[in-house]
């Protein structure tokens, strides 16, 4: 099992309300992004699910129990890597596994078996009697997940959990994510890089504490309510300050040697610059329209909650 | 709870004796500390007071008086002249006092009318300045009875004869105006008078509390700030073990300190401790009582600044108003009872009781009881507020 179910849940923190009547359903051994930009309530509906928050109203379950009630046993289900969590330094790698595995009452053969398994897996052996404040920050990262793998949970969540890694130990920690999940885990990560949701088999967007879109990340390209263009100008760098002053556009960025632009109302001020270029000293070689990306398509839906157009999301 | 109280407790050990610089600071400065302190407040007697002697009479009577006084190891007299109407002088030479022995003095004392000796004291250091002044007034009064002695012995054959005929009664009422007047007194605690002895509880208590509250005033925040609380607060271990878990390798090396601080007091300052067994257990509650206080600062505070804020606002009234260094009595009724709830306080007043009264032990229960007390209350509310979140 590990399914995983919130039900109009809402968190406030005084005035604020960092998650507004949020519901989603992840089915077991999915790998789940929530995307969002920072402030979006990603962080907070991670630790409603993991018991750490009370939400105001609603209900987060997993596999049916309560995750703020029946706490106690939804903990022994999951495990969790916090965005900020450094570890103690002072601490060698072997020490931390084992205390972990104290911490969760696992038997001394389960204990050595599991420690052995995951120090291997990390490729930490070699280091298990370095202090954690003396490792690289990759092997920081994946200590903290062999961490939270120690009680073999069924759901695991990571928090930005490939923050400040290098594509190395990026690639390595996503190869172990699915290999957990292809072995029946279910996989919740935040994230605000969408290169990294594009790993996830299913997304939910959220902006402003709501849940704005939900889906594959294919059924959210498709879906896009966001039609981009390019624009191939010369030269390119006074060609892209010009255009971003265009009221209608909301994003415009350099990719593949063009300037892709994100707009409201794209059709008419594509054929505005098609029929009367305005920039007399710089030159528009060509204009093309393109398939939106994830990256587009979140773009529309993480703006600031005014500027989002009215219709058309996928929830 | 056996179980998960010690999971934690291994780890705290492990960040207790791997932080180098800690262990330095908390067996090398509290015994410093106990050995300062004691030594500041170990001196009750003063010796070598510093002060100006100005005989103006220059007679034999006055001669006489200044050899007294030169004599006496409480100054350390400079005879000069006292510019008069100067006494910026005392703390611009960093003097005590001024005596000055007026022209005449000596002539005076067979008149019937003595002129007064002149004192200048400085009133800024309020042990001093009486002090001062009673070695004086000791000294006149010595010289007084000297003079009267002497006095008598040099009376005329007749002047003894009239004295003779006098009623015995009247006889013996003079003569016993004529020697000094005294008492008998018995000190049956703390006989020494050492005010060290009376302190001692003090200094103790206020290096013990010092290093233990600010200990663990930061463990939890510390975790909180790393983010590595909510991995702790996402394992089966209950809050309550969490908190025992960490207070129990500081009992235990608070309770090292507290031999090390001990000694280090017996050893310096002569010490003699009676119910080795009662004053043990007086200082376990009593650490477990600072090492709650330090946990429940750690539990509420946001920030290890704020947790140091937090301890250092709390201490300063603890180790100012615990009755450590001063009697409690002096102190009005409204902070006697606040201090009532103040660790410290009963530590010290059950030491006392212990050590220096040698007081049967039933009369300490109260004590301990307080500090028990006060120590669970602290834990079950850190737990409450780790709970709350």
């Amino acid at each position: 099992m590990g399914t995983i179910i919130l039900e109009q849940v809402t968190k406030t923190f005084g005035p604020v309300v960092a998650v507004r009547e949020l519901s989603f359903a992840v089915q077991p051994g999915s790998i789940f992004g929530l995307v969002g930009s920072n402030g979006a309530g990603k962080s907070t509906t991670l630790k409603i699910l993991c018991g750490l928050e009370k939400p105001t109203s609603g209900t987060a379950r997993i596999d049916g129990l309560d995750c703020w009630k029946q706490r106690a046993q939804v903990k022994l289900k999951l495990g969790y890597v916090p965005q900020s969590f450094d570890l103690y330094p002072d601490l060698t790698v072997e020490e931390h596994l084992q205390f972990f595995a104290s911490a969760f009452r696992l038997d001394r053969a389960r204990r050595e078996k599991q420690i052995g398994g995951l120090l291997e897996r990390t490729d930490l052996l070699a280091k298990k009697s370095a202090l954690a404040g003396k490792i690289s920050g990759g092997q920081k990262r994946l200590l903290s997940l062999a961490c939270a793998l120690v009680h073999e949970p069924k759901i695991l969540f990571l928090d930005e959990p490939t923050a400040g890694l290098d594509p190395g130990h990026r690639e390595a920690l996503w190869d172990w994510l699915y290999a957990l999940a292809k072995d029946g885990m279910t996989i919740g990560v935040t994230t605000h890089y969408l290169e990294e949701a594009e790993r996830c088999v299913e997304i939910a967007v959220m902006n402003a504490g709501r849940l704005m879109a939900q889906g594959t990340p294919t059924e959210l390209k498709k879906n896009s309510l966001v039609q981009p263009f390019e624009i191939h100008a010369e030269p390119m760098i006074p060609a892209l300050n010009a255009i971003k002053q265009e009221p209608e556009i909301f994003r415009a960025s350099l990719s593949n040697g063009a300037i892709r632009v994100l707009a409201h109302g794209p059709e008419a001020l594509y054929r505005r610059l098609e029929t009367a270029w305005p920039y007399p000293e710089i030159r528009c070689r060509q204009m093309n329209w393109c398939e939106p990306t994830l990256d587009d398509a979140c773009s529309a839906l993480t703006l600031p909650i005014k500027n989002i157009p009215a219709t058309g999301a996928v929830v | 709870m056996i179980n998960g109280i010690l999971c934690i407790a291994w780890k705290e050990f492990l960040h207790l004796v791997r932080d180098r610089r800690l262990l330095v600071i908390v067996f090398i400065l509290p015994p410093l500390i106990t050995a300062l302190l004691g030594n500041a407040f170990e001196v009750t007697d003063l010796k070598g007071v510093p002060a100006i002697l100005d005989d103006q009479d220059r007679s034999p009577e006055s001669a006489e008086f200044v050899k007294k006084l030169t004599t006496d190891d409480t100054f350390h007299f400079a005879e000069e002249t006292y510019p008069v109407g100067q006494p910026q002088i005392l703390p611009r030479r960093n003097l005590a006092g001024v005596v000055v022995i007026p022209q005449g003095w000596g002539a005076s004392l067979a008149t019937g009318k003595p002129k007064k000796l002149q004192l200048v004291l400085d009133g800024s250091d309020t042990t001093t300045a009486p002090y001062f002044q009673g070695e004086i007034e000791k000294n006149l009064g010595d010289y007084q009875t000297d003079h009267i002695q002497n006095l008598i012995a040099t009376l005329p054959e007749e002047s003894l004869n009239i004295l003779a005929k006098l009623p015995d009664a009247t006889r013996d009422q003079l003569k016993g105006q004529s020697v000094r007047w005294g008492d008998d007194a018995t000190i049956p605690f703390n006989p020494g008078l050492r005010f060290i002895d009376y302190v001692v509880p003090g200094i103790i208590g206020l290096v013990l509390q010092l290093v233990t509250v600010t200990l663990t005033s930061c463990t939890i925040v510390r975790e909180r700030e790393s983010g590595s609380f909510s991995q702790l607060a996402l394992t089966p271990l209950r809050f309550s073990e969490i908190v025992l878990g960490k207070v129990l390798p500081y009992f235990f090396l608070s309770l090292l300190l507290t031999l090390e601080v001990g000694l280090t007091a017996q050893w310096e300052f002569q010490l003699t401790y009676h119910h080795w067994d009662w004053l043990f257990l007086n200082a376990c509650l009593f650490i477990l009582f600072s090492l709650s206080l330090g946990l429940f600062i750690s539990s509420i505070a946001r920030t290890q600044t704020q947790a140091m804020q937090l301890s250092m606002f709390l201490l300063l009234p603890i180790l100012i108003l615990s009755g450590a260094f001063a009697p409690l009595s002096q102190l009005p009724d409204a902070v006697q009872v606040l201090s009532s709830i103040f660790p410290l306080t009963h530590y010290c007043h059950a030491f006392r009781l212990i050590n220096i009264y040698n007081a049967d032990p039933s009369l300490i229960y109260g004590d301990l009881t307080i500090l028990l007390v006060g120590a669970v209350l602290l834990l079950v509310a850190s737990t409450q507020f780790l709970r709350r979140g």
